[in-house]
């Protein structure tokens, strides 16, 4: 299983300082404009981030949300996983 | 899909309500007293604050039996209109004057950012974020200056010393002489609290300063020269929000408002702790009226009496709300899409309206009936009518629908202080229809329509023409989402690092087949 951080419209220079002081190495995207992040069909929500996506093997959204749910998502990434 | 609404009648009014839901007298769908909580004071879970049934007339701003203005025996002999304070008149009651996008270098792509902003000589507002600081008229809202030095994520001023200091979460704390605005310079080396961790919120008054951490406060007396003299510490569990004045102290710990007594600073104790309803942030105090940004949550208003703090109410604000400030009687509060203007004086707390912005509203500061709001890459300048307030719309601006065929509300809040009168068009593609053409929404309370969609790749729009004095029509864009649940992701390829190392390189979502993929959008804010 991947995971890709993709930060929103941030400078990546600005973007590594915070993920070195912060001690997280997994690979961060930019989507500098949101061309990806304004496409996902999700409900409004208090804020505008994080938004999760799960992308299962076939390339199909398995899971999509604005609103954090660690449960959630967990359970999703498990069963895609035993797919 | 949300829920199941049925298109049952296209005749008013006898479109059926939701379960949990009846018509109010105003016709529209409300929730029921059963499902009316009041409760979303409590620690939030997963409220979105958006379009769904739970939330639907059932808001945490007061309702218009809860104004106090609302009885014909309450507005006096100046026949203040219900819900407006005594002696208000219904208008409009904040302008837009200007809104500037300072370039670093000329360089149009390459710009200043604005979190945080403060009030200088009340004639001047100062901003900084990533790139430095930038000065704007208050005014006018016209660009006068703009500096690179270090990202500054909190800025406040100590009016006593003519010094600005600024936050910059990680590197700790750093200060500005802007004694002469002509040669602003930044004059001390940064320095940490010796407890906590990053610097969040700062706040100085009467020779004195308070910076919040994570894990606490620390109190510091202001020296003539050099870094402020540390004095003590407070711990919390999540502290942010932070700001003192005389010897009271206030600071958010997570879902807890604090206040402490720091008439000894070197001693500071507890008085007074409320649960806010929401997680606190930025916090704005002069001694009496409290205003905390409250996220997602909107914000709340409270005051400081005696030993105690008075809770007033909260009230949704649109998108995320990070920032407040107070200019007398009136609180400013700035959310992602809007600047809010609230009354914090004498009778009910009452938003009086909302002033959508340039980008984002991250940081606001406000003096004499003029606000600045820190608006991302922009700074946005806005003069406030005195005494005057009205209905105020609130509603998403689209509304994205699965392309299979889909069934949604739209809700349409009043965040005001009057009656919101509504009246919807359908749309002119036939592929959408709406449930609802006439919505009577009282402050603070919100209806919806249904809307229908048969399904495909289109769009339009949904047009309506209200009461609310500056948007008095306006459409919203019903769309078929490109990318939903059981749809293909798009094609992704896009330019990435892997920390520490910053070398770009491209990643390709495509490549990843046959593999499962979290993504999570994020921004440092």
């Amino acid at each position: 299983m991947l995971v890709w951080l993709v930060n929103v419209g941030e400078d990546l220079a600005d973007v590594n300082e915070y993920m070195i002081e912060s001690g997280i190495t997994l690979p961060v995207l930019s989507d500098p404009d949101g061309e990806f992040y304004n496409g996902y069909h999700r409900e409004p929500a208090p804020g505008p981030f994080p938004v999760d996506v799960v992308v299962a093997r076939d390339g199909t959204i398995a899971y999509l949300t604005n609103a954090y749910d660690a449960t959630a998502l967990r359970d999703v990434i498990d069963a895609e996983l035993a797919e | 899909m949300l829920l199941i609404w049925l298109l049952a009648c296209a005749d008013k009014p006898a479109a059926p309500c939701l379960e949990g839901f009846e018509r109010g007298d105003g016709g529209n769908c409300e929730a029921t007293a059963a499902q009316d909580t009041g409760d979303d004071s409590a620690a939030p879970t997963d409220d979105t604050g958006g379009a769904t049934a739970d939330d639907t007339g059932a808001d945490t701003a007061p309702a218009a039996d809860d104004t106090g203005g609302s009885s014909s025996d309450d507005t006096g002999p100046d026949d203040t209109p219900p819900g407006l304070p005594q002696g208000f008149s219904s208008g409009d009651p904040i302008r837009t004057v200007d809104s500037v996008r300072p370039a670093i270098d000329d360089n149009p792509h390459n710009g200043y950012e604005s979190v945080d902003t403060i009030i200088l000589e009340d004639r001047y507002a100062m901003s900084v974020g990533q790139g430095g600081w930038v000065l704007t008229d208050l005014d006018s809202g016209a660009l006068l200056d703009a500096a690179q030095v270090d990202r500054g994520y909190y800025i406040t001023l100590d009016e006593e010393s003519g010094f600005v200091w600024v936050s910059t979460r990680q590197y700790g704390i750093y200060s500005l002489n802007v004694n002469d605005l002509s040669n602003v310079t930044m004059e001390r080396d940064t320095w940490r609290p010796s407890e906590g961790g990053y610097s969040e919120d700062i706040s100085v008054q009467g020779g004195r300063m308070m910076v919040s951490s994570s894990s606490g406060v620390s109190f510091f007396e202001m020296g003539s020269s050099g870094r402020p003299d540390e004095v003590s510490w407070f711990p919390a569990t999540q502290a942010v929000g932070a700001a003192i004045h005389g010897d009271r102290a206030l600071f958010t710990d997570g879902y807890d408002l604090v206040l402490l007594d720091v008439s000894e600073l070197a001693d500071p104790a507890e008085l007074d702790r409320v649960t806010l309803g929401g997680k606190g942030h930025d916090i704005a105090f002069d001694g009496q009226h409290v205003g905390v940004a409250l996220g997602g949550y909107g914000f709340a208003v409270l005051d400081v009496e005696g030993d105690a703090l008075i809770d007033r109410g909260d009230f949704e604000t649109p998108g995320s709300c990070f920032s407040v400030a107070l200019d007398g009687d009136y609180l400013w509060a700035a959310a992602w899409e809007q600047a809010v203007l609230a009354w914090a004086g004498e009778g009910d707390a009452v938003v009086l309206g909302h002033e959508p912005i340039t980008e984002y509203g991250l940081g606001i500061a406000a003096s004499n009936g003029r606000a600045a709001v820190a608006d991302w890459f922009y700074v946005t300048t806005m003069i406030q009518e005195p005494e005057v307030g009205g209905p105020e719309l609130d509603v998403s601006d689209k509304l994205t629908m699965n392309p299979e065929g889909d069934s949604n509300i739209l809700t349409f809040r009043n965040a005001g202080a009057q009656t919101l009168e509504i009246t919807l068009s359908q749309p002119d593609d036939e592929a959408f229809s709406i449930t609802e053409t006439e919505l009577v929404i009282e402050p603070g309370r919100s209806a919806f329509t249904g809307v229908d969609f048969s399904g495909g790749q289109t769009s339009t729009e949904l047009r309506y023409t209200s009461n609310d004095p500056d948007e008095t029509s306006g459409a919203v864009i019903l769309s078929s989402a490109q990318t939903s649940v059981g749809s293909p992701h798009p094609d992704m390829e896009l330019l990435g690092i892997l920390p520490p190392d910053d070398n770009q390189t491209l990643y390709n979502l495509q490549d990843q087949t046959g593999s499962v993929v979290l993504l999570v959008y994020f921004a440092l804010y």
